[in-house]
This record gives C-alpha cells, structure tokens and sequence, in this order.
C-alpha cells in the first residue's frame, strides 16, 4: 500500500484525510448533540458561495469562503438571538440566500470552470500544498480552541441555561461553536465537497454516541471513525477510480450500520 | 445589614405580557424564603430574574450589593424545574456534577484532586454517591433531583435557588429532599430561595413565605403571611387554614362533600 504514497499527490492526499477527517469528527460530536445539522448545511453552502466568489475575482477561495461561513454564522445568530426568531426557519432563509449567491457568481463567471466541479462534489487529491498549508493553520485554531475551552463549551452544550446561571458566558460560547463549525467546513470544502461535509461532521460522532453514553469516549471514538473512513476511503478511491467524497461518506455509513447493531441502550 | 438579594420595583414581561409587576424584596444573609403561587405566577420568572436569565422591563436586582453578572452568578446555586434537562446527553452523573465546578476553573484547567474530592463529598452529602457511575438518562426522577442539587452545591455557593424540587417525588423522597436542604441551610448558613407548592411541609423551617400572583401580595414570617384571606385572594378559591401544633397548616376546600 506505501507504493501510492509516492506521489506528492497523494501524500498531500493522505494529509488532507487525517486532517479533515480528525477535525470534522472532533466538531461533530458538538453539532450531533446540538443538533446543529441545519445549520451545518447551510453553512456548507455559504462557504460553496464564497468559493464560486474568490474564482470570480481570483482569490484563493478557501479565504472568501471563510469570509461568506461566518455572514451566514453571523445572519443566523442575530436574527435568532433573544429569541426573535426560530432557528429553523432563520436557516432556511440565509441559507436559500447564500445559494442563490452562489448561483448568481457561477452565472457571472460566463466561462465553465473544471475546478468548482471540485468543491462541489470533493477531490482530495486536488488537494494542493497551499491549500494543505491553510487547512492546517484552520485546523489548529479549530482545535486549539476546543482545547482551552472545552470544558466551557461542554457545559454550554450539555445546558446552556445552567451555563449562564452559573457564570458561563453561553452566548458567547454558542457563537463560537457555530464559528468552529464554519471553520471545519471551509477545511473540509474542497476534500469532501460542499454536499457531502456534513456526512463527514455528522456520521462519525453518531456512530460514537451509538457505543457509549460518556461524552470522553465519544471524542476518542469519533475521530478514530472519522480518520479511518477518510483514509480508507482515500485508498479505495485511488485503486478503484473512484470519486473520494463519495467513498469516504459510503464507509462511514457502513459503520454507522455496523455500530447501529451494537448500540448501547438509553 | 445590606440584604444579599434586592429586589426594587421589578417588573418582567414576556413579549408584551407582565409576567411580573412591581416586586419588592429583601432577602438577607442566611434566609431560608419560601416562594409560593399558582401555576403561572412568576415563580419560575422571579427566580430567573435574580439569576439574570431575562433581564427586567423595569427595576432593579442587586446581589450582594453589586449587580446581576457573571462573577455574582458564580456565587449562587441554581436547581431549575425540571424538565430542561436533555437527559439523552452522554454524560455520567460524576461527571455531571463537576460541571457545576467549571466556571470556577481557570481556562485550559481539568478537574483537579480538589474538585474531585468536593464532587464526592457532595455526592455523598446527598446520598447519591453509588449514582456516580451511572448515566444521567437513567436516573429515577427523586435520584436525579439529588444530582441536580449537588451540581448546585459543589460550586459552594452563598445562595441556593431551587424551583420546585420535589414536584414528582413521592411522600417519604420529598421529605428527605427537604430535610437535606435544610441541614444544607443550618450548616453552612446558605440563604436559600425555594419554590414550592406544598407549604406544609416546608414551613417549619421558612424563615419567610413570599405569595406571588404577578405582584407579591405578601411577604414575611410564615405565621404573619399564611392567612386564609391572603391565600384564598392568591388561590382564588376555597381554602382553609387551620392551626396545627406549632404553626398554620393550609388545607384545599373540601370537595369531597359539597
Ligand atoms: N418563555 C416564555 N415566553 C412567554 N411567556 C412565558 C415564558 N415563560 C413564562 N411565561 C409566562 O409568564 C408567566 C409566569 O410564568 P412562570 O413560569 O414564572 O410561572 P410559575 O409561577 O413558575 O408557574 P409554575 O408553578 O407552573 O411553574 C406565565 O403566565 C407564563 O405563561
Ligand atoms: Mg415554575
């Protein structure tokens, strides 16, 4: 299997897994107990707007879709902050709006594009030494963050009304998982895709809550799924010809069954 | 003595609605105050008040003579009516009360010996020590009211508010939940605020009964405040007060026989 290896492309490939599949499956667990799918979703596709965008005016996308992650964060959260507003349908509106976006740029670009095709659907190998260098830099304020403040971020997520009741600035924390999410999903854009991301944040923590009710062991068990399926994947992908997003989220649903049948009860 | 809690002119509404108008109150250091109304009074709403969970429409909260912050919030305990909980949530009951330390733990900082030793102390104090391994999601309603009190005491803090913690328990659990909050209270001189619908079997211990129904329509030693006029104005119906051995003691309007 080392033979595959040596190419650039395939280890800046294999980087890329490790990267995303270890950071995705780390802020899964906070999405998966939040129950902030939706909001992944739309973020996903905000993120895929600012991509079309720094084509359009010749940027590197991974900065404009930082840039269009944290409007859609921050369009959500203050129109649902105080309870003005119910977060379903907030999402619903911002996130119709960053695809319509993204349409419109597409529409501008007036030339087809090979690349976007990428973004949209992920190519791991594309996965360039530029882009391998900012996912790493993103990726280690991703999860240097939820190092210094994981037990904040815990309890913000267990009860966020005790949260605050006992001295936690919870909205502060709630923004700032939401922020994270955002950040995880422009690192995993262009590996995964803008349609498959979510499966790669989602799954991984879902099988792990199917085999233990201790939140520790769920952030063990987690990546260790995430991780393995992207690696997995990657190979199958490569001997077989096949598209890389597509192959990770096929293995991951696999475990998912697997852990289904040994689900802990409760 | 400056008063731990005061309330001034406190009025909090929900959109538009008046939840509650104009309350005044003084809780003082060591006070064990009773906090009683029918469903939908504000209790739950006053409590939230004083934590700073909703912000009031007009008024003030003053606690321990500064304002309703972060670093006040740290110094008070707080048991909510049940139901807020997401007991799905994949934490044990060890763990779960630890939470209750976190916010005083510096950034970056995991639970120390100390913590621990506090956690088990608590745990024991109100015998739920052999729960500590256990899921939160599988606790007995009585098991997990004394998980809950024990997050909100492992911070130490000056003023425990606990909102109705033995609805849902039975005869001989309710009892038991009170007799610890009271031995909590005697013991460490806590000012506790406590809601509760079943006067009788806290009273021997309030220091002060407040009745809200919106507004606070009394307030003061139970003996002075549990009268059948003030109750049967909050209560709007029929019910009796008669005199026990040592105090008042509500009963409701005899439906059996009318
Ligand atoms: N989140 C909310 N939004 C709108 N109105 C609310 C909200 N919470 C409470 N209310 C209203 O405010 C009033 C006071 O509610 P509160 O929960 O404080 O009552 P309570 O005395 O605790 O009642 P219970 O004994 O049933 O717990 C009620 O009329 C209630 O309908
Ligand atoms: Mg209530």
């Amino acid at each position: 299997m080392s033979e595959i290896f040596q190419y650039d492309f395939m280890r800046h490939a294999l980087m890329a897994a490790v990267l995303v599949g270890g950071v995705c499956s780390i802020i899964g667990v906070y999405v998966v107990l939040k129950g902030l799918s939706f909001i992944g979703d739309g973020v996903a596709h905000a993120s895929f707007g600012g991509v079309v965008l720094g084509f359009l005016l010749g940027i590197n996308p991974l900065i404009t879709s930082v840039l269009f992650a944290f409007i859609m964060v921050g369009l959500v959260s203050i129109f649902t902050g105080k309870g003005k507003m119910k977060t379903d349908p907030a999402i619903g509106v911002f996130f119709s709006f960053m695809m319509a976006l993204a349409i419109l740029f597409i529409g501008l670009m007036r030339s087809y594009n090979a690349e976007l095709y990428s973004y949209l659907f992920g190519s791991i190998i594309s996965v360039t030494a530029t882009d391998l260098l900012i996912m790493l830099a993103l990726g280690i304020i991703v999860l240097g963050t939820v190092a210094v403040f994981f037990k904040e971020l815990l309890y913000v997520t267990f009860d966020p009304e005790m949260a605050l009741a006992s001295g936690i600035r919870a909205g502060h924390f709630n923004f700032l998982i939401l922020a994270l999410l955002g950040l995880t999903i422009v690192i995993s854009i262009k590996s995964v895709g803008m349609i498959l991301v979510l499966a790669l944040i989602v799954i991984p923590a879902s099988c792990a809550h199917q085999l233990t009710r201790n939140i520790k062991t769920m952030f063990i068990l987690s990546p260790l799924f995430g991780i393995t399926a992207s690696i997995g994947g990657l190979c199958l992908s490569y001997y077989f010809d096949l598209p890389s997003g597509a192959t990770i989220v096929i293995i991951l649903t696999f475990i998912f069954f697997l852990t289904a049948l040994k689900r802990v009860k409760g | 003595m400056e008063p731990v809690i005061q309330i001034k002119g406190l009025t909090v509404s929900y959109n538009s609605e008046v939840a509650l108008q104009d309350i005044n109150m003084e809780i003082y250091k060591g006070e064990f105050v009773g906090i009683l109304g029918p469903n939908g009074s504000g209790k739950t709403t006053l409590l939230k008040a004083v934590l700073g969970l909703i912000s009031p429409a007009q008024g003030e909260i003053r606690l321990f003579g500064g304002p309703v912050d972060a670093a006040a919030r740290k110094r008070m305990g707080y048991v909510p009516q049940k139901g807020s909980i997401d007991l799905t949530f994949p934490v044990k009951v060890f763990d779960a009360v630890m939470m209750g330390r976190y916010p005083l733990m510096g950034l970056f900082r995991y639970p120390s010996r100390s913590d621990r030793i506090l956690v088990e102390e608590v745990l024991k104090g109100v015998d739920a020590w052999h729960l500590r391994g256990k899921p939160i999601g599988e606790l007995s309603g009585g098991e997990a009211q004394r998980v809950w009190i024990a997050r909100a005491l492992v911070s130490n803090p000056e003023i425990l508010l606990l909102d109705e913690p033995t609805t849902g328990l039975d005869v001989m659990s309710q009892g038991q939940i009170i007799d610890l909050i009271h031995r909590i209270h005697e013991g460490k001189g806590l000012t506790v605020l406590y809601v509760t619908h079943e006067v009788n079997n806290v009273s021997c211990y309030l220091d002060k009964v407040a009745y809200l129904k919106k507004t606070l329509y009394a307030y003061g030693h139970p003996n002075d405040v549990i009268k059948v006029e003030t109750l049967r104005e909050v209560y709007a119906g029929e019910v009796e007060v008669i005199q026990g051995v040592d105090r008042p003691l509500v009963v409701v309007g005899d439906h059996c026989h009318v």
